[in-house]
């Protein structure tokens, strides 16, 4: 038999009316245990169901190429069904998994050896002493960016730093809950953002309208 | 009127992904789960034989 069919044949065990717990949805929690519990690919597909499209965002953003998108966005639902045994529901499932994806992302664009984008990095990191010493950015001040330029300037920063500023401001994911998830203190994670602002306004600034 | 942060505008709200993409994770989810299946029974039988030798 196919696993095609197999999957098919699976699939009739939990269409709606099949199951006693249909009436209630079930908790991303509860259905993340459900699938640690069971390994149950088909469950998986409901949780794919429920974020396919913001992970594929993500990579999407990373990438800017739909196919390369969807490629990566496969090879982080494939890698996720693995590691979801490492949820710890220390923050919200959602949270955790926009992480998890940004890591993958990171990770990612690490092994792209196109040697201008790690020229443009390099030039860009050079100044992180210096960064650091500078005034911060005003919130209010990101907000006040163009949209369209603001794309443009996440294109020039290091993966780390674009991704951090994407689960705060896309994600709106506290401080406290970053700080758990990339398991730093409250001030490192403070220290991170506040790298990431300036370096965004500064790519920024470069750009010419 | 406040303006809208422009992080939410640039995220791609309502992306439309193939149907066949769901069904290649599945699928090598499936595949991925037999296949360990079978290695962890070829270890069953390797260590059954090993205790019949000794």
């Amino acid at each position: 038999m196919s696993l095609l069919n197999k999957f098919n044949l699976i699939l009739v065990n939990v269409l709606p009316g099949n199951s006693k717990k249909d009436s209630a949805p079930l908790t991303d929690d509860e259905l993340v245990l459900q699938i640690v519990e069971t390994n149950n690919a088909i469950l998986f597909g409901k949780l794919y169901d429920r974020y396919s499209k913001k992970v594929y965002s993500k990579c999407y953003s990373f990438s800017k190429d739909k196919h390369e998108a969807q490629d990566l966005a496969q090879d982080v639902f494939i890698k996720l069904f693995t590691k979801l045994g490492t949820y710890k529901a220390q923050s919200k499932f959602s949270t955790w998994l926009y992480s998890f994806t940004y890591n993958f992302l990171v990770n990612y664009k690490k092994q792209d050896t196109s040697k201008k984008l790690k020229e443009r990095w390099e030039r860009l990191n050079k100044y992180d002493y210096y960064l650091a010493s500078e005034d911060d950015v005003d919130e209010d001040d990101l907000f006040e960016l163009r949209a369209s330029k603001l794309e443009k300037a996440l294109e020039l920063m290091e993966p780390a730093d674009k991704a951090l500023l994407l689960l705060k401001y896309q994600d709106n994911v506290s401080v406290k809950d970053i700080q758990a998830i990339l398991n730093i203190n409250e001030s490192a994670v403070k220290m991170r953002l506040k790298r990431a602002r300036i370096k965004l306004i500064k790519a920024h600034n470069k750009l010419k309208d | 009127m406040s303006k809208k942060n422009p992080f939410k505008i640039i995220e791609l709200t309502d992306p439309i992904l193939p149907e066949t993409l769901k069904e290649n994770i599945i699928e090598d989810i499936i595949e991925s789960i037999e296949d360990s299946k079978k290695d962890s029974n070829a270890e069953g039988s390797d260590s059954g034989l090993d205790t019949n030798n000794t």
